[in-house]
């Protein structure tokens, strides 16, 4: 085998494995199909033009997924400039929900919710916490290759997963509720 | 000779436990906590069952197989070219 066949080889063996990953996380960077597949295949010819630069024995989808992120900002957001979001990790949220006082404490209520509405829900976290919510709890990637995509310390990770959840999960027992899949807590 | 775990440890620690990602004495602890705390017990299951149902339910796409043709081509492509 010649040195372009060998490249092509260990890029294929690496990274293609990850294509069903790298479409469901532009999925939900873009919002829309037509869109994802072409941050998809941009992201593919990027990490193929830069393979030299993956050091081997490190995580291939952290790597892979940093370059759909950065790809993801380059096109999309460079259009629609929202504002920056400086003090997000400081924000304190207070969401209703204790799960510890509902009628339903092992979240029964979540399987009564469609995919659309859960979908729905994941929509309306600020990226940077929808982010992290797709890797860690769609995707089940450890913090540290999490932290490797996203160009963050492990502990804004956490940070910011644990701050997803409460709002994810805040916004789908209120959902629950006025569906009238559960009851409303008594208020103690 | 890990110290127990109080509600508060265990709560705190509790999304780096459903992770797998707490050390096999830490790990431990935070269960025995959970074996033995109610409260704990449930706030444990109902943060289980969320990131079970939000990984089974969004989880459900795949790469659509043209788009899969599409990219082999263009790296192909590369090939030719580069």
């Amino acid at each position: 085998m010649d040195a372009a066949t060998t490249r092509r080889t260990s890029f294929d063996l690496e990274i293609l494995p990850q294509l069903d990953l790298l479409y469901r996380v532009a999925l939900r960077y873009t919002g829309e199909p037509a869109k994802a597949e072409d941050l998809v295949q941009d992201t593919m010819l990027k990490a193929y033009r830069a393979w030299e630069r993956f050091q081997p024995g490190t995580s291939a989808r952290a790597w892979l997924l940093a370059i759909l992120r950065n790809t993801f900002i380059n096109l999309y957001r460079r259009e629609k400039r929202e504002p920056v979001a400086t003090d997000l990790d400081q924000i304190e949220t207070h969401p209703q929900y204790r799960p510890s006082d509902a009628s339903d404490p092992e979240g029964e209520f979540f399987d009564k919710i469609v995919d659309e509405r859960i979908l729905q829900g994941l929509d309306t976290l600020a990226p940077e916490f929808r982010e992290v919510m797709v890797l860690s709890d769609v995707e089940g990637l450890p913090y540290a290759e999490i932290a490797q995509a996203l160009g963050i310390p492990i502990g804004t990770v956490k940070s910011r997963l644990f701050r997803a959840r409460k709002l994810m999960q805040a916004n789908l027992y209120n959902h629950a509720v006025e569906m009238g899949y559960i009851n409303p807590r008594s208020q103690a | 000779m890990t110290a127990q775990v109080d509600c508060e440890r265990a709560l705190a620690l509790l999304v780096d436990f459903l992770k797998h990602e707490l050390p096999a004495d830490v790990a431990t602890a935070v269960e025995q906590h959970l074996e033995a705390c109610r409260p704990c017990e449930q706030h444990a299951r109902f943060e289980a069952k969320f990131v079970l149902v939000i990984s089974q339910r969004l989880r459900e796409e795949s790469c659509p197989a043209r788009l899969r043709a599409q990219i082999l081509n263009a790296l192909n492509h590369e090939d030719l070219s580069g």
